[in-house]
């Protein structure tokens, strides 16, 4: 039972290791909290499903979805975000804002799409197979390979190029970055990119393991967010990934042994207190008095 | 006959950051009349000092007394009730609030016990003196024609002179003053300087932190030094 | 006329929750997304002391300000150890436990179908069914909990409260109680959302959790935000907005799932309009110079 229970929790955890990597990003080199996510992140997932299940357009689907998750994202920003950055550095507009945002993307989602849950036509006949006595779908696996496949490929980017550096001191000191010469608009632009091709995968994978519904966006935003909270603000997204595969984790155990109406309330009685207990992150720089 | 308790004293304190020891068993005591100096390097802990005795950081080890209290775990706004003034080096005007908003703020002279704040909630007039308080306060330094304007629209210079300002509103008796000068030309010096030395001249103390040693040797009854973490005299 | 009365009802209901929000917001600086848990616990508060304890409706009315007290104080400690942005993630995680509290405690709260047969004040030992007379009530009630809110912004407290707000280091440097000011002002803006709740519940007869979403919560900051936060007069204004915009839109006779997601919609994007439009934004904090 524990060995089915960690197994079923790993495509979980994993999706949320790649949603708050998104999240974090976001975070990080622009201090906003991007709650807007909960609308893009269902909207990518049910495009993917709507063009897979379709006979014609199948082969659109992963091109599609990853578009329109890139199109949203970097959308938010330069529509809302970034001119609200150069109006005021409150961080509190900024999350209003997203929350704005979200209200009007979901609404936009649920007028065009409707607010049933879909599931691709081929997870209920998704094959599994037997490993000593964990039973494993192919959905499953799928979901994992995509996740991973997106973060080792965004890591390999942050560490291959000079994108790492730039978006920590962006998210430290814009100011101080557009004096050094660095284009303030597009270095944030790399990071909303990013952030919208980690929730492209996210969205898929979790499409493939389980399907998706409109409503499903905040409780992962939350989820998302306080894994960026626990990260601290020390790494872009290696701290997110692991806080996020470790709520993952939790959650995945919590739907193992306890009543599918209580987990939403035991996970997030726990998120809530992680955000109160260390509401700065476990990992964040000490900061000087003033500063805070 | 009655011996005075000093105004401040401050018993072997030390605190550490990441482990690195900012203040290591640093000892003063500081009477009634006096300014006592305080020099030293960026970052030689001058302003976690001033952190400490107004109760915003608690050192690791050691303790505040003052006027013979011990204050070492009391919030900042306790210790302030204690008639105790802070200037911060960043200066910490209200931004969004105006000129006479922010000295009214001082010369309401609010306390920080819960029955003082439920009774706020419940009055609705300000003290009848703080009004005009403010406004003679506005004029001495030379910002009432701009007594309605928010004070995100300063310079550096008279936003330092509100700040000072607003301190001296709610009459204390122990100035923590750190930089005070900064900014400010040779005759608003002379201002501060003035009010700074009326405050000790009728008994009460101030701990002064300034990188100008011609300023700290002018003012100061003792001036010492901080160096990696001690406090050496002068 | 009954329309009319309706429309006043609804006045007396919102008017005090947007304000309290504005409260919370320009006074105890902490904008909070879980406004809607406190409308709801209030609501659910006088649903189960006058459903299943047999309360009068005025005798719970006098309690309910207490619960929400109790539940903004815990959110005051919150607010208290928090920065604004980390503050609103944290009421958004306490919304959305308040829906799932609402949605399984199903003895207490009736579950998904919520508690229904919520019985009306009563005059003269009679329900007050009457349009006109429970406006009246309304409108009473209205008016004590605008009147502790404007009590609460004017004279030192409002002061003290708004330097506490603007910097609290330098409020607590003067001796300014800030982290109690805050505390007291969170508690005070929940006890008057959970009573506007009260009202919703006795006059609807009605409470069940989706009433009191995220999505609820969300219209409340926009309406907040509109008048700007911490002004009094705008905020009775935008309040007013929010309750009318709704009855204008049924003069579209869309569908009502439709009309509900346009509405969503109007008003996610009238907050964004506000935030990027507005000069002197209300949520502006300036960057301190050194």
């Amino acid at each position: 039972m524990l060995a089915q229970v960690l197994w079923n929790s790993i495509p979980t955890a994993l999706i949320l290791a790649v949603n708050a990597s998104a999240f974090a990003l976001i975070h990080r080199s622009s201090g906003v909290f991007h709650i807007a996510f909960a609308s893009i992140w269902p909207a990518t997932g049910t495009l993917f499903i709507q063009l897979s299940n379709s006979s014609l357009l199948w082969p659109l689907a992963i091109p599609a979805a990853i578009l329109l998750s890139l199109a949203l994202t970097v959308m938010c920003d330069r529509l809302v975000y970034a001119p609200l950055s150069m109006r005021s550095d409150s961080s509190l507009a900024a999350i209003t804002a997203s929350l704005g945002l979200h209200v009007v993307l979901l609404s936009s989602v649920l007028l065009v799409a409707g607010s049933e849950t879909r599931m691709l036509s081929t997870v209920a006949l998704s094959p599994a197979f037997q490993l000593s006595q964990v039973r494993i779908l192919w959905s499953q696996l799928h979901s994992c390979f995509i996740v991973t496949a997106a973060l080792l490929l965004t890591a390999l980017i942050l560490q291959m190029t000079s994108a790492s550096m730039k978006l920590r001191a962006l998210g430290d000191d814009p100011e101080g970055v557009e004096l050094t010469g660095l284009n303030v608009r597009n270095t944030r632009s790399v990071a909303f990119l990013l952030a919208g091709f980690l929730t492209a995968a996210g969205a898929i994978a979790a499409s493939t393991d389980a399907g998706m519904g409109p409503h499903q966006g905040m409780p992962v935003t939350l989820m998302a967010a306080v894994a960026t909270i626990l990260a601290g603000d020390r790494t872009l997204l290696l701290g997110a990934s692991l806080a996020g595969f470790f709520i993952g984790t939790l959650q995945g155990i919590v739907a193992g042994y306890c009543p599918a109406r209580w987990q939403e309330v035991i996970v997030f009685s726990t998120l809530t207190l992680a955000i109160l207990i260390k509401g700065e992150g476990f990992l964040s720089a000490v900061k000087r008095l003033e500063e805070r | 006959m009655t011996v005075e308790e000093p105004a401040i004293v401050c018993s072997e304190l030390a605190k550490a950051f990441n482990g690195v020891r900012v203040l290591e068993s640093v000892t003063l005591e500081i009477q009634a009349g006096e300014i006592i100096g305080i020099i030293g390097a960026n970052g030689a802990g001058k302003t976690v000092l001033l952190d400490i005795v107004s109760g915003f950081l608690r050192p690791d080890r050691g303790e505040v007394r003052i006027r013979g209290k011990r204050v070492t775990n009391l919030p900042p706004e306790s210790i302030a009730d204690l008639s105790v003034g802070r200037l911060f080096q960043n200066l910490r005007i209200f931004e969004a609030m105006t000129v006479g908003e922010n000295l009214l703020v001082g010369t309401c002279r609010l306390r920080c016990g819960w029955g003082s704040v439920a009774r706020s909630f419940l009055g609705i007039a300000i003290p009848s003196g703080a009004c005009a308080q403010s406004t003679e306060l506005a004029r001495a330094i030379r910002l009432f024609d701009r007594f309605d304007d928010a004070g995100r629209h300063f310079s550096v210079g008279q936003r330092r002179l509100l700040a000072i300002a607003r301190m001296l509103a709610r009459r204390p008796e122990i100035l923590l003053l750190d930089e005070p000068l900064a900014g400010l030309d040779e005759q608003w010096a002379c201002w501060v300087v003035q009010n700074l030395r009326s405050v000790v001249e009728a008994g009460g103390s101030a701990i002064f932190i300034d990188h100008d040693i011609d300023a700290v040797k002018a003012y100061c009854t003792r001036i010492y030094r901080l160096d990696e973490g001690r406090l050496e005299s002068c | 006329m009954n329309y009319l009365l309706h429309i006043l009802v609804l006045l007396a209901i919102d008017v005090p929750l947007v304000l309290s929000l504005t409260l919370m917001a320009g006074y105890g600086g902490s904008l909070s997304v879980a406004h809607a848990a406190y409308f709801g616990v209030g609501g659910y508060f006088l649903a189960i002391l006058t459903t299943r304890f047999g309360w009068t409706v005025a005798a719970a009315l006098l309690l309910v300000p207490l619960t929400g007290a109790v539940l903004g104080a815990a959110t005051g400690a919150a607010a208290a150890r928090l920065r604004g942005d980390y503050f609103v993630l944290y009421t958004l995680g306490a919304q959305v436990l308040f829906v799932g509290f609402a949605r399984n405690m199903i003895p207490v709260t009736g579950g998904p179908f919520g508690i229904t047969e919520i019985p009306r004040p009563l005059y003269m030992g009679q329900p007050l069914y009457s349009l006109s007379g429970f406006a009246l009530f309304a409108i009473i009630v209205a008016l004590v909990c605008i009147g502790i809110i404007v009590l609460a912004t004017l004279g030192p407290s409002g002061l003290a409260a708004r330097a506490a707000r603007a910097d609290p280091m330098a409020a607590l440097a003067l001796g300014i109680a800030a982290r109690k000011i805050r505390f007291l002002v969170v508690a005070l803006s929940c006890a008057v959302a959970a009573s506007s709740g009260a009202l919703y519940a006795t006059y609807f007869g009605f409470v069940g959790p989706d009433s009191f979403g995220v999505g609820k919560s969300i219209l409340l900051v926009a309406a907040a935000l509109l008048g700007g936060a911490g002004n009094v007069q705008r905020g009775a204004l935008s309040a007013c907005f929010v309750v009318v915009l709704p009855e204008l839109l049924r003069f579209l006779q869309l569908p009502s799932q439709l009309a509900a997601e346009f509405r969503s919609m109007l008003f996610g994007l009238f907050l964004l309009l506000v935030l990027l439009a507005r000069p002197g934004n209300a949520l502006s904090q300036s960057r301190r110079r050194p």
